[in-house]
């Protein structure tokens, strides 16, 4: 066999491995099958059965496939090939960037086999076909059921080792590829979500239903989490009382406000605004409707520093006009580091900000309507925010008569009401009010 | 799975509707916790140049949205020619999820269809409407849809949506099933 073979450079197994096909449609199977057949049949085989298979292969993007990426559903110990659009990083995965080429399934079945001759899991002198020469693995517990019938591996023809990629990684680098590699997509809705940290997702909770119950620790980190959107659990009467500063917050320094005014502002010159908060910059680009900072908002600090403890003198405001306008995007592309749809990070901004008080001259008593329902799917989700949101929506009403025709907690319908009044689709006092 | 409370448990049907190729099926898929029953074959009309399969019946799955509430979620065919399993499908829907595709210049039309067949559904305030294939998350495409609502009276909540998101399906159905419960207290 040939030195430059990957099988004979690790001798421990032997290609072709079986491959399991799994979480992807008719099609991205049919294509996958095309490729192990026509070029990569020297590595995979294509095995019929996930019980008995050397590695699974799946499709990220396929619905379904990510939340059991996630959940960990498929079998334990054996290499998981994932195809995905773009710098995907899942832990334990060997990643497959699409388009699918043979060369990257080339990888991935070296790769895959690495893992295989590394797992201590696996038994592999059980099996026949495999040769071993990996003393620690011989006493290993078995866990591939069976395996294809010793097959000999095919000579292929001896070919140059596949040049290593060099090439710098946007994302290695700590740099997001953002505006022209970024941009969104017919398809992008999903994937802009799930590029937002996970810190911001409340689902985990809400999908407890579902096959898998949340641990406790998950509890407690949503709990964590809600109490720093929404605050403390508060009365009615607390929110009522207008001069105790633990239940009031003054509008003037919540910059979410000021950058959806900017946002409103700017959809007729789309002129991009820059916000400096010390070292934290902040971009607002109306012309994509994104907004990017410098630093992440997973880190509580960086969340305080940028919604809460910052002043309205603190920021230093600068409107990009079309001579610096480019000067701007050469600086976003070096120092951004995430995005937000522009209503999700004011949303974020103003729950973050009140953490369910509500601002000095708004009343339980006065009367608000939703304009229209906001954009939900993109929005951070508090609890009960939906049933807000249809109360608010089917008629004129209080935050003390929407808590009592929701039957939720009054900080979760006061949160609502300034992440609301924040991306203006609020009336307050307006048409419907009294 | 053992469920073991005290609280009864709620069962609701939530039916998917909307054209041919716009992500009735996928969503119904993306929301599942149970396999999925499909009716799909390979399209004989028109629909064979834009998709290798076509719902002719309906899609169904089995959704928990906690451990009391379990939606029952029905995706209806797409052609108009099978309109009549809308009206059978329909029968005991508390919600309706419709979905428009943004990216069809034909948008509008496609829509009137579903806002006639489904306008019990609608004036009962029963119906949101997903729309999928934005370019980019920008207000305006929703507001486009909003105006049209707003146009024929309508209160129908308007919302972005990824069919082969699980995290925007859910939150369609409990949108839909928030309006539900609002206009409709038990």
């Amino acid at each position: 066999m040939d030195e430059n073979q990957p099988e004979e450079q690790r001798g421990a197994l032997q290609f072709p491995l079986t491959v399991s096909l799994t979480g992807m449609s008719d099609r991205t199977q049919a294509l996958i099958e095309y490729y192990i057949d026509r070029s990569n049949n020297r590595y995979f085989a294509i095995g019929r059965s996930i019980n008995t298979c050397d590695v699974i292969l799946v499709d990220h993007d396929h619905p379904g496939t990510a939340t059991k990426l996630a959940t960990r559903k498929w079998r334990a110990g054996i290499p998981l090939i994932v195809l995905a659009v773009g710098d995907r990083q899942i832990d334990g995965a060997i990643m497959v960037r699409k388009p699918l080429d043979s060369a990257g399934l080339e990888k991935a079945a070296v790769s895959a086999l690495e893992q295989l001759v590394n797992n201590s899991q696996i038994d592999i002198t059980s099996q026949e076909g495999i040769d071993v020469d990996n003393d620690h693995l011989s006493n290993a517990a078995t866990e591939l059921p069976s395996r294809r019938a010793p097959a000999p591996a095919p000579v292929p023809e001896p070919e140059p080792e596949p040049e290593p990629d060099n090439s710098t990684n946007a994302a290695d680098a700590g740099i997001l590829p953002i505006l022209s590699k970024v941009e969104p997509s017919a398809s992008m809705s999903s994937s802009t979500l799930t590029k937002m940290p996970a810190y911001f997702r409340t689902d985990d909770i809400a999908h407890a239903g579902g096959s898998t119950q949340p641990s406790s620790a998950a509890i407690n980190r949503y709990k964590a989490k809600i109490e720093q959107m929404c605050g403390l659990p508060r009365t009615l009467e607390q929110l009522h009382n207008p001069f105790n500063p633990d239940h009031r917050f003054d509008i003037r320094h919540c910059l979410s406000r000021r950058i959806a005014s900017a946002l409103a502002e700017r959809t007729s010159d789309l002129k991009a605004v820059q916000y400096t908060l010390s070292d934290i910059e902040i971009y607002l680009l109306p012309t994509l409707g994104k907004v990017y900072t410098s630093v992440s908002l997973e880190n509580k600090q960086n969340v305080d520093r940028v919604f809460r403890e910052c002043k309205e003198a603190d920021i230093l405001v600068v409107e990009h006009y079309l001579p610096t306008v480019n000067g701007a995007i050469a600086r976003l592309n070096e120092v951004a580091r995430h995005s937000f749809g522009a209503h999700a990070f004011c949303w974020l901004g103003a729950l973050f900000f009140a953490q369910g008080r509500l601002p000095v001259g708004l009343d339980i008593d006065s009367v608000c309507k939703l304009r229209h329902w906001p954009n939900m799917t993109r929005l951070e989700l508090i609890p009960s925010c939906l049933e807000i949101a249809a109360a608010w929506a089917d008629a004129a009403a209080s935050l003390r008569q929407v808590v009592e025709r929701v039957g939720c907690e009054p900080r979760y319908a006061a949160s609502f009401l300034n992440a609301a009044c924040t991306i203006d689709v609020m009336d307050i006092n307006g048409p419907h009010g009294r | 799975m053992v469920r073991m409370d005290d609280r009864a448990m709620e069962v609701h049907k939530v039916l998917i509707a909307g054209p041919v190729g716009v992500g009735k099926t996928t969503a119904v898929r993306a929301a599942s916790d149970s396999p999925i029953l499909t009716t799909d074959v390979q399209p004989t009309d028109d629909t064979r140049f834009e998709k290798d399969t076509t719902t002719v019946a309906m899609d169904f799955s089995v959704v928990w949205l906690d451990d009391h509430l379990k939606v029952h979620l029905y995706g209806t065919p797409g052609q108009e020619r099978f309109d009549f399993m809308w009206s059978v499908l329909s029968k005991g829907t508390a919600s309706t999820i419709l979905l428009a595709d943004h990216s069809n210049p034909d948008v509008l039309s496609d829509l009137e269809v579903y806002l006639d067949a489904f306008k019990p559904m609608i004036e009962k305030k029963r119906m949101v409407l997903g729309v999928t294939r934005i370019q980019s998350s920008d207000d305006h495409a929703l507001q486009y849809y909003r105006d049209i609502f707003t146009e024929r009276r309508m209160s129908v909540p308007v919302l972005e949506a990824d069919p082969r998101s699980r995290h925007d399906i859910i939150v369609l159905i409990r949108a839909s099933l928030a309006i539900t419960q609002i206009g409709h207290p038990v």
